[in-house]
């Protein structure tokens, strides 16, 4: 029952937060705190615990059942990501209703990573939709608007699933479905990964991330970028290796089309991120891309590939959401997110550089970080498949990696720093905490992916998955064993070597950015030392034709269409009566010609 | 029925009539008087039901002679008195409109549409 | 004992006293009004109470049916009543601190006699009764949305009667032709000789009934009259015919359709209707520019996925259909009051209009919100409970067309209602501040609480919807249990 107490909490928790914010700002933050805290540490203690509640709302009964392990890890990740998300946004100006919405979805993902049957599935997803959607409301609401109705487009493809699997099974449980034609597994598969790739953004269903990401409050996109979509990839476990377990694992097609498909994901969404000016936006692609990664490593169904997507999700977790509370401590202290309105701010806000670099090398799956271990065993498992092309695509994918994670350090961190943020200081508390705790697993798991791995392996085995060979530290595949604490330490050794070079070098003489000339000229604010706007024209200009091939045109039309239907419907109303009361007897006289016809002539 | 063939007839040609004017004319006043002729046409159909050849007023009397069926009698009698009340209804609300329109005309009362 | 014939005569009573004593004082008439139907509502629950556990039937004039006129009222015209009654209660309670319309004694002897003739619907079990009771609501409700001396309410009162009398003309048509096949007008009693009836005029009564109470229960396209009578009346009145008068209609057409004539063309019609008109309106809704016009196309909408439900005919998708039902009707009645609350206070009506008002007032945004919230449905409100069933029930059957529809026509309401909370929210700083009587707000915030009571437990209610659409689905129980006896 812990994990209804879990839930109770958090729904009690959010309605106090939102009547004690009515009584003082600081009650509210004070009860939000405590409901935060108090479901981490309960959560925190499920660790490697069977846990689970059954209860009778009348119409239906709920079950929540930690059926995998898996439940655990990304209820975790909610409740970690959860807490920092709502310590960092105390400092941000939110309405009251905001930290019930945010705790109502920490309860719902809750809900949802433990859902045992269909009912409660769909009821926890509906609850992330909804919550969410008032998250994002709280900051722009075009942009709110335009995630809910993408979510609930995916939301309705699955309960659409749901019904018609409760038709051929007469049950609501989520087990393995057996009787069913193979036809008709591949048409509900379908419909379900559909669902859920519209929360993981995988592509063709990406296109609110951009929107939603950007215009959300800075701390609560950390949550929906860390956390709620991991709602998605728990979705793929579930169908790919639960309900549709046989099925699937048979479907070599299927297997390879998915692949191929977050193998596209990853690399459209990692060139399109190189053309963002805004951080949030680059952030957003950036996310879609990583999570491309995943797909295409769960998708390809052998144990190394799964193991790699399911250590990518936990380092896309640690990482993406680090990177996105960089921007968020940013933000707070400059007010934009825009980078062109950015630059030099790396002695002003050295955590939040520190961090924002860490955060960088990981999501380009450099060592000794998180993003690492999960990209090599990805790489390995492709080869080793045979699938070297598909390698070859994620592996363009991870140098658009590099370019705009560059793009990113150096227009907000390096370069000149404008002038009206000369009396910056580093972001407060609530920021810094988040990042510097999300350090510290990011260089663990780094140099001792053993501890995630042997985590995966348990709901691995559980899903009746072979497990892969490794310790703490090395991973063993068919190509060879790899440590990764040895390549961790060689390259912290040569990071050492290079500073003690730096050191060593010509002496150097620290000046004012604007003493300084160039061509004879003084400079002052208004010449441009640093290329920040246009950053990567020199790629765009190569694939602009690329980059007008988008799918967002597809989608304005399709919308343009129901609206233009909306209006040409409308018209039916003529405002005549005479018109209705035609409508009315051609109507009847048609029924009665119809169905009189086939009795009397 | 033998007889009844031409009354069914007549009904029905009476409601079919009187949905043609209501749907056709622009004048409220014909409208309402369509609707009147609908409502007739229903009436001699009730009516119609309960007939039969030949028969007498229903007057419980010594004599059992060929009565026809009471009940349909007394429906339309209702019926009449429902048609009544409807007419009545409309005309106060055509009374209202030509105030405010100085217009009997029901094209000119399409504002709302769509 | 409680007797069906007390609401009848008690509405009778008490819309005739206002009548009587408004000569002499002045402005009792939503004191009267609201006790009148205070009263109704006791009776009608207490009856609903029993008639779950055995049904009730009164007779007239001392004769057993099929020779006398009775009322019967078991579990699923229970339900109907206790909707009718209750939003009925809560509009005259609204009305309490809300201003009536002028003439304010008439409009509400005319409000009791709506109410009324809609119980009548309900509960009669005898097919002439029930049209002089469909006539009763039908010509109150003619005056009531053109009694605001307003073009457009005028307008949308000449509309709806001239196709509702239509309407109910084809109604005494279809009487005609079974009384004269089965010289009974006792519902059940024709219901029992059904299979002795001339197949043709069976036929052409069943679809006469259809396109009859297809009018009232606004399905498309019979439905022209709606969205002006919604915008033309009253926002009071708007609630009535979204919560009571279409619910009437839509009682009838269930009763009739299901027990009376149940033919197997029933369901692909109720089906193919239901669903037109829900996809219809939705997107007629879409391109709306003023409040009521935008509510009336989802009220029209939601009232067409309700019969296509109700079509599908299994007992599980008649619990769904009811269970939609009701949150349709609390949620547009809620809706549509709050909409009569901002026009008194301001006077506007356009959708742009509305720009910041709910974060200017906290509790009428709260309040829209909820309504919206619920018939959209999300979850933690009635409406998720209730959209999933049909969800469920739908794809029970196989239907994957319909399901696909109505997830379609779901998302474009979704749009356009989450486009109006948009609006409500936006910020403005000109936006004006309501004054909002407590005791106006009461009855919505009654029903906020129903919505969310019932959203986060189900099972209080659902229960009664099962028994309902047992009730609905046995149509033999319901001829033994009036005749058989």
């Amino acid at each position: 029952m812990t994990l209804f107490y879990i839930l109770l909490i958090l729904f009690v928790g959010g309605i106090l937060t939102y009547l004690g914010a009515k009584i003082s700002k600081h009650l509210g933050h004070a009860i939000a705190f405590t409901s935060s805290t108090l479901s981490l540490y309960f959560h925190s203690i499920l660790y490697g615990k069977l846990y689970g509640f059954t209860i009778d709302i009348g119409l239906f009964k709920l079950h929540a059942v930690a059926f995998s392990p898996l439940s655990w890890l990304i209820g975790e990740i909610v409740v970690v990501i959860g807490f920092l998300s709502i310590l960092a946004s105390f400092k941000e100006k939110h309405s009251d209703f905001y930290y019930l919405s945010v705790q109502f979805l920490l309860a719902g993902m809750l809900l949802f990573v433990n859902a045992y049957d269909s009912i409660t599935l769909f009821l926890s997803l509906e609850l992330v939709t909804l919550f969410s959607f008032f998250g994002i409301w709280d900051g722009r609401k075009e942009s709110a608007v335009k995630y809910l109705i993408w979510n609930l487009l995916g939301a309705y493809f699955i309960v659409a699933a749901i019904a018609i699997l409760y038709r051929f099974t007469g049950s609501y449980f989520m087990n393995e479905v057996h009787y069913l034609g193979k036809a008709q597994k591949l048409v509900l598969f379908l419909l379900l990964f559909a669902g859920f790739a519209v929360k993981s953004a995988l592509m063709p269903f990406h296109v609110w991330v951009k929107d939603a990401y950007r215009d959300s409050p800075h701390s609560f996109t950390a949550l929906l970028s860390g956390a709620v979509s991991k709602i998605g990839i728990f979705g793929y476990f579930l169908i790919m290796f639960y309900t549709f377990a046989k099925f699937f694992i048979g479907a070599k097609y299927l297997q390879l089309t998915l692949a191929w498909l977050g193998g596209i994901t990853a690399l459209f969404a990692g060139i399109y991120a190189t053309t963002k000016d805004d951080s949030k936006e680059l952030l957003a692609y950036s996310s879609i891309s990583q999570l491309g990664y995943v797909v295409a490593g769960i998708a390809l169904a052998t144990p190394l590939s799964i193991s790699a997507g399911a250590f990518q999700f936990v380092g896309h977790a640690i990482f993406e959401t680090l990177l996105f509370f960089t921007i968020a401590s940013v933000a707070y202290r400059t007010g934009t997110t825009r980078m062109t309105e950015l630059g030099g701010l790396i002695k002003k806000m050295p955590v939040s550089f520190i961090g924002l670099l860490f955060g960088i090398i990981a999501l380009s799956g450099i060592p000794p970080t998180v993003g690492f271990p999960g990209k090599w065993m990805l790489y390995e498992s492709f080869i080793i498949e045979g699938r070297i092309l598909l390698a070859a695509v994620i592996f363009t994918a991870s140098i658009t990696a590099f370019l705009y994670s560059f793009r990113l350090v150096y227009s907000i961190f390096l370069g000149p720093l404008p002038s009206k943020y000369e009396d910056l200081k580093e972001a407060p508390f609530n920021f810094t905490f988040p990042i510097i705790v999300l350090l510290i697993p990011l260089l663990l798991f780094g140099v001792q992916p053993g501890i995630v791995l042997y985590y995966i392996d348990r709901f691995l085995s559980i899903f009746g998955i072979g497990k892969i060979e490794h310790s703490y530290s090395y991973i063993v595949t068919s190509l060879g064993k790899f440590n990764a604490l040895y390549v961790g330490i060689v390259f912290a050794a040569a990071f050492v070597f290079a500073f003690i070079v730096y050191l060593l070098g010509g002496r150097t003489r620290k000046v004012h950015q604007f003493d300084n000339f160039t061509a004879g000229e003084v400079v002052d604010e208004s010449y441009k030392l640093h290329y920040v706007d246009d950053f990567y024209l020199f790629l765009e200009r190569e694939i602009k034709g690329f980059l007008k091939l988008r799918i967002e045109s597809l989608y304005d039309w399709l919308s343009k269409f129901v609206d233009g239907l909306g209006d040409a419907v409308r018209r039916v109303y003529s405002g005549s009566h005479g018109d209705y009361i035609v409508y009315l007897g051609f109507t009847l006289l048609l029924l009665i010609l119809i169905y009189g016809g086939k009795l009397w002539f | 029925m033998n007889g009844g063939a031409m009354f069914y007839g007549a009904a029905i040609a009476l409601i079919i009539g009187g949905i043609m004017i209501a749907a056709t004319k622009r004048n409220l006043i014909k409208i309402i008087i369509g609707l009147n002729i609908m409502e007739t046409g229903v009436n001699l159909l009730l009516i119609t039901t309960g007939y039969i050849s030949g028969g007498t007023a229903p007057i419980m009397n010594k004599t059992w002679t060929k009565v026809v069926d009471p009940i349909p009698q007394a429906l339309v009698l209702t019926a009449i008195v429902i048609g009544v009340a409807v007419t009545a209804m409309a005309l106060s609300i055509v009374v209202r409109i030509y105030e405010k329109n100085n217009s009997l005309d029901i094209r000119k009362i399409k504002e709302m549409r769509w | 004992m409680v007797n069906p014939i007390l609401i009848i005569a008690i509405s009778l009573f008490g819309a005739f006293f206002i009548a009587l004593i408004s000569p002499f004082v002045k402005r009792t008439g939503k004191i009267i009004a609201f006790l009148t139907i205070g009263f109704d509502l006791y009776i009608g629950a207490s009856l609903a109470l029993k008639s779950l556990r055995t049904p009730v039937i009164a007779y007239t004039a001392g004769f057993k049916p099929p020779f006398s006129i009775n009322l019967v009222v078991e579990p699923f015209s229970a339900v109907f009543l206790l909707i009718v009654l209750t939003i009925g209660f809560l509009i005259s309670l609204y009305y309490l601190a809300h201003p009536g319309e002028e003439p304010e004694d008439k409009f509400f002897t005319l409000l009791i006699l709506n109410l009324m003739g809609a119980s009548g619907i309900i509960m009669t079990g005898d097919l002439f009764n029930l049209f002089v009771f469909f006539e009763i609501t039908a010509i109150s409700s003619y005056a009531l949305v053109s009694i605001r001396k307003q073009k457009a309410s005028l307008e949308g009162g000449i509309k709806y009667l001239i196709i509702s009398s239509i309407g109910s003309s084809l109604f005494l048509v279809a009487i005609a032709l079974l009384y004269g096949q089965t010289g009974t007008l006792n519902i059940a009693d024709i219901a029992a000789k059904l299979p002795f009836i001339n197949k043709s005029v069976a036929l052409v009564a069943f679809l006469l009934i259809l396109v009859a109470f297809f009018v009232e229960s606004e399905i498309f396209p019979f439905n022209g009259w709606a969205p002006d009578a919604y915008q033309g009346a009253g926002e009071g009145i708007s609630a009535l015919l979204a919560g009571v008068i279409s619910k009437a209609g839509l009682y009838a057409l269930i009763r009739l359709t299901f027990t009376l004539l149940d033919l197997p063309l029933r369901s692909k019609l109720l089906i193919v209707f239901g669903i037109m008109t829900f996809l219809i309106a939705e997107l007629s809704a879409l391109k709306q520019k003023r409040v009521k016009r935008m509510l009336a196309y989802s009220s029209i909408g939601q009232m067409g996925l309700v019969v296509a439900i109700f079509g599908i005919g299994t007992i599980p998708a008649l619990k769904a259909a009811i269970f939609q039902g009701v949150n349709h009707a609390v949620s547009k009645v809620a809706l549509f009051l709050l909409v009569g609350m901002v026009i008194k206070n301001l006077g506007i009506y356009k959708l742009d209009d509305y720009k910041g008002l709910g974060r200017k007032n906290p509790l009428l945004g709260l309040l829209f919100s909820l309504a919206i919230l619920n018939l959209l449905g999300f979850p933690l409100f009635a409406g998720f409970w209730s959209k999933l069933s049909i969800l469920l029930s739908t794809g029970k059957q196989g239907l994957y067309l319909l399901l696909s529809l109505i997830l379609t026509g779901a998302i474009v309401e979704v749009y356009y209602y989450v486009r109006f909370m948009k609006i409500l929210y936006e910020r403005n700083e000109e936006a004006s501040h309501l004054e909002i009587h407590l005791l106006e707000a009461m009855p919505i915030i009654a029903m906020a609480a129903f919505i969310i009571i019932i959203g986060v437990n189900p099972g209080l209610i659902t229960p009664l919807f099962e028994k309902a659409s047992e009730a609905i689905f046995m149509k033999f129980s319901y001829i033994n249990l009036v005749i058989g006896g």
